[in-house]
């Protein structure tokens, strides 16, 4: 058993827009700041990322730009647009009280039923 | 919501503009990442060569992502409506491998094109002919405008000179008018001219500049200098393109001029058949023109001016210099006018112009549903291919693009075939010599772009709605496939088409034979008419006017006009007398309608008998009138066969006498005694006949004489009355020449002998066509005898094409629907069924098909007949029912063919067939 989580379908965007809300990053960097706020719990397959950042940055929430790595390679960063912010705090408050309810129903207990 | 779509929109538009950067953004950017990845790992102690191998699985398939971010991007379906190179061949692959479909729509198509862009030009030009102007937008026409008049009209002399001072809005004021003379310019050659006398001023205004030569120049208007022409590219061609022309003389009517210019042949100047300028000299028309309208004044907006303004300042000198007439009808208005506007305006029909074009743009609809069902039925045929490119993942798009990329090929080869035919038909001008509509030049660019307009629609109906139809529920039909059923299925779409189309159809071969009976009118008219025709030439006499009236052929001027009339019935009998001098020339005659032209048709009323007349409506008879000359009665052969024919007496006397001809007594008074009656006119043409107008009662005639049907019989109305005149009396009178011998042979010597009685005779054709002067009573109706009969051949092949068309079309989805049966038939064979039994049960769809699609045709006639837009005769009836036979057969055929086939063959072959 390890202690990697499966990334549930829908996510990925939401952890993208979590990523760069942080400051803007280029694509290996968005991947490795999930893994690492994670823990290394989500891991993610490293090409599927860039169809995700294209429709977002397709949908006007995220934007990008050429620019230099910390190790003077040429790459593009991306960061969250006005309406991207907006859209990460819906998501954000929709996933937690998904999350939320799905925490009460998995507590529940035959006596809080009775 | 808004934010969102504005940013897609412009992400996509991004994309879509940025096109193979998109690809190379993202590869570099993958290889980035990869390149990072790979250092990272070498940094927790992989060898640089693993590193890179490790990354580049971690990351994936590069394509995959790439391909997948495009789609991100929405540029998914712009991807699948690309054609690529491969599609082009892929395409031309399928049409060569299906010769009979691309022949067929090949054919089909360029025919559509080809009637379709003939069909605009033809349009175009008869809506917005071509007129040479300078400056389209500044150039303008002023005229005087009456009360109830939608253009303005033309202009005196005096109101020319007057604008010419005053008026400062429009400059470089000219004026023009057009006129018809005779043109000679060798010995026994002469030609009626049509031609355009302008101050030398309005020239510019045209913008033309001459192809030999000079144009009119200023000091051409001055009356101490010679007169000069300048001549058009046509008649300097019919000339001999003589580049030695310029400095020659020609006679123009009455007068010399020297030739000191030749135009270019686009030069079109007000209107196309008008072939000579010559100088107007305004000053030297005298007062009496002064009064008279005929002039057309053009000018060009002044600098800075605009048309309102112009309007402005002339509608204020109206008010001062135009007055109410006598009769207390109002003052006429000034009006300014864009010249080509005007000429459009004048010339314009558009909606039933336009209204011809939108049938041939339904006939090009109607050539595509059928190829389209065509492609179709091939398409189904396809399926195996089609089902696999699915399963490898070719979306529905790329399947219809395919098929569009296919029909593309098609309709640009069509497109260049039947632009071709166009190019060749209209400078050929359809074999007639000159029209109203045509001048010999071919497709201009923008009917060119209408006819690629078109193929381009065809080719999107032939490859869309085919493709969509194949590519539906397909999935679900694979999985069908493999489970042994299925297959294509002719929806309802398809069967209204084909229903709709065999309605439609139905009325092509009926009107067909109604088309006809127009042409056999014409022949009619000639077989009918009694003489022996072909040995009679016949021409329409006129004469130029240069000396008793200023301007028109018929002056207003009594006095003049008698004076003119006098000279020309003086010149017609010497011309009359010399030609009967000839010694092929049997005899000479005129009216003002010769046999083989439909002739007047006249109400009269009759008296009773005992000399006492009577106007009860029920004593009205329908009758053909001509006006005669006196020995009409000889030169056409028809003997007297009661009481006498005219003489030179009654010409002389101006006896009120008339002459009937046989139908007259037969049908009119029952065969009685004709000669003493007297009859009387209620009125000419058409409306009179029919009581559309009121009655104008005419002065009585007594009958002398009855002649054999000569001249006036027509299948409508055969009862005749002939009256006599002097050949001054009716302008322009046609002239019939018996001639001995081959006809033809003596146009020129009669042309010759005209010129030589006087220069300013003019021999011309009846109906004006250019090219056409002296021509064989046998063609007398050149127009109804040629060209019904070109309307006739054009319709018949366009609905021969048509049904044959839509006969295959027909064949095509009967066939299909028949043959994906086979497997169903030979299960039912198999299992022991009636073979009988079976074919009824085939039959019975395309036949109901046929059957509703005859019978909607059928009563759209119907309906049409009894609103009166068209009559239905037996004949007509016949062809309806033996079409409808056809169609039938053609259905029961195309059911035939694959089915006997399975009829035949083992059962348990037929149920092993892939379907």
């Amino acid at each position: 058993m390890t202690n990697q989580a499966d990334l549930m379908p829908g996510t990925l965007d939401l952890l993208i827009l979590k990523a760069v809300s942080l400051g803007k990053l280029h694509g290996y960097g968005v991947l490795l700041r999930i893994e690492q706020i994670s823990g290394g719990a989500l891991q993610i397959q490293q090409g599927a990322l860039y169809p995700a950042l294209y429709r977002l940055e397709h949908q006007g929430l995220i934007d990008s730009e050429w620019g230099t790595s910390d190790n003077n390679r040429k790459a593009k960063f991306y960061r969250l647009t006005p309406a991207g912010r907006k859209r990460l705090g819906e998501e954000a408050a929709s996933w937690k009280r998904s999350i939320d309810a799905i925490a009460r129903v998995l507590a529940a207990t035959p006596q809080e039923l009775a | 919501v808004i934010g969102q779509v504005v940013a897609r929109a412009r992400s996509l538009w991004r994309a879509v503009r940025r096109g193979s950067a998109v690809d190379a953004e993202a590869d570099e950017e993958f290889r980035a990442h990869i390149e990072m990845r790979a250092e990272d790992l070498v940094r927790s102690g992989l060898s640089p060569e693993e590193a890179r191998r490790r990354a580049r699985i971690e990351f994936g398939s590069v394509e995959r992502y790439k391909e997948e971010g495009r789609a991100a991007r929405g540029l998914r379906a712009f991807d699948e409506l690309r054609f690529s190179w491969l599609d082009v061949r892929l395409g031309a692959r399928m049409l060569i491998k299906y010769p009979g479909l691309t022949i067929v729509g090949v054919f089909a198509l360029a025919f559509a094109i080809f009637v379709g862009a003939t069909g605009f030009e033809i349009t175009k030009r008869a809506v917005f002919p071509h007129v040479s102007v300078a400056d389209p937008r500044r150039v303008v026409t002023i005229g005087r405008q009456g009360p109830g008049q939608s253009s303005p009209g033309g202009a005196s002399v005096r109101d020319f000179e007057l604008w010419r001072e005053q008026v400062k809005s429009v400059e470089s004021l000219g004026a023009f008018r057009v006129d018809v003379r005779n043109l000679s310019w060798r010995e026994g050659w002469s030609e009626a001219l049509m031609l355009v006398e302008m101050t030398p001023s309005a020239f510019p205004l045209t913008g033309g500049k001459p192809l030999l030569g000079r144009t009119l120049v200023e000091a051409d208007e001055r009356a101490d200098v010679a007169d000069v022409i300048v001549l058009g590219y046509d008649i300097w061609q019919s000339m001999g393109a003589d580049q030695e022309i310029i400095g020659r003389t020609v006679r123009v009517g009455a007068g010399t001029r020297t030739v000191v210019g030749v135009m270019p042949e686009d030069f079109v100047f007000p209107e196309h058949w008008f072939e000579a300028w010559v100088p107007l000299r305004p000053a030297a028309q005298g007062p009496s023109t002064g009064g008279s309208s005929a002039l057309r004044v053009i000018g060009r907006l002044a600098a800075g001016v605009t048309i309102d303004e112009a309007q402005a300042e002339l509608s204020v000198l109206a008010q001062r210099s135009l007055v109410p007439s006598a009769d207390g009808r109002p003052a006429p208005t000034l009006q300014v006018r864009r010249f080509r506007s005007f000429v459009w305006s004048s010339e314009g029909q558009s909606p039933s112009i336009l209204s011809i074009n939108l049938l041939l743009v339904m006939l090009l609809f109607l050539v595509c549903s059928n190829i389209a069902l065509l492609v179709f039925a091939r398409a189904a045929t396809r399926e195996g291919e089609i089902a696999m490119r699915t399963a490898l993942g070719a979306g529905w798009r790329r399947i219809v693009m395919q098929l569009v990329a296919e029909s593309l090929i098609l309709a640009a080869v069509s497109a260049a075939i039947g632009l071709l035919a166009a190019e060749l038909v209209l400078r050929w001008n359809f074999g007639f010599p000159k029209f109203g509509f045509a001048d010999r030049s071919g497709l201009t660019a923008e009917t060119v772009l209408y006819a690629c307009a078109l193929a381009a629609v065809a080719a999107t109906i032939l490859g869309v709605i085919p493709g969509l139809k194949v590519t539906r529920g397909l999935a679900g039909r694979l999985r069908q496939v493999g489970a042994g059923g299925g297959g294509f299925r002719f929806g309802g779409l398809w069967t209204v088409v084909v229903i709709g189309q065999i309605a439609f159809t139905m009325a092509f071969p009926w009107s067909l034979i109604e088309a006809r009976q127009t042409v056999e009118a014409a022949d009619a008219l000639v077989r009918d008419a009694g003489i022996p025709v072909h040995q009679y030439l016949m021409f329409q006499l006129q004469m130029d006017n240069d000396g008793e009236t200023g301007l028109r052929d018929i002056p207003g001027d009594s006095i003049r006009a008698a004076a003119y009339l006098a000279r020309f019935e003086a010149e017609y009998q010497e011309l009359e007398r010399r030609l009967e001098a000839e010694p092929r020339v049997e005899s000479v005659t005129f009216a003002d309608v010769l046999p083989t032209r439909a002739p007047w048709v006249r109400r009269i009323a009759l008296d009773q008998g005992d000399g006492t007349a009577t106007d009860t409506p029920a004593a009205d008879f329908i009758v053909r009138s001509a006006a005669v000359g006196l020995d009409f009665f000889e030169a056409m052969d028809a003997p007297i066969l009661a009481g006498r024919g005219f003489t030179t007496a009654d010409l002389k006397t101006g006896a009120a006498v008339v002459v009937v001809n046989e139908s007259f007594v037969e049908r009119i008074l029952g065969g009685k005694n004709a000669v003493g009656r007297r009859l009387r006119s209620l009125g000419e043409g058409w409306d009179a006949v029919e009581r559309r107008t009121p009655d104008q009662p005419g002065p009585w005639y007594e009958i002398i004489g009855v002649v054999p049907d000569r001249a006036l019989a027509t299948a409508e109305v055969a009862e005749g009355v002939y009256n006599l005149v002097a050949p001054g009396a009716i302008y322009p009178p046609m002239v019939a020449v018996r001639v001995t011998g081959e006809p033809t042979s003596m146009v020129p010597r009669i042309k010759a002998v005209a010129a030589s009685v006087s220069p300013s005779l003019r021999v011309d054709d009846p109906d004006r066509i250019p090219g056409l002067t002296v021509i064989p009573l046998d063609e007398g109706n050149y127009w109804n005898q040629y060209g019904t009969r070109m309307i006739f051949s054009i319709f018949a092949v366009v609905t021969s094409i048509a049904v044959a068309l839509s006969l295959a079309g027909i064949y095509a989805i009967t066939s299909f629907t028949a043959w994906q049966r086979t497997r169903e038939v030979g299960l039912r064979v198999a299992l022991g069924a009636d073979p009988f039994r079976i074919l009824a049960v085939i039959f019975r769809r395309p036949l109901t098909r046929v059957g509703i699609g005859i019978l909607v045709g059928g009563v759209l006639l119907g309906v049409l007949a009894s609103k009166g837009f068209s009559s239905i005769s037996a004949k007509g009836a016949a062809v309806f029912l033996g079409y409808a036979l056809l169609m039938t057969l053609v259905c029961l055929l195309a059911s035939i063919v694959p089915i006997r086939r399975t009829l035949r063959v083992d059962p348990a072959e037929a149920l092993r067939a892939d379907s």
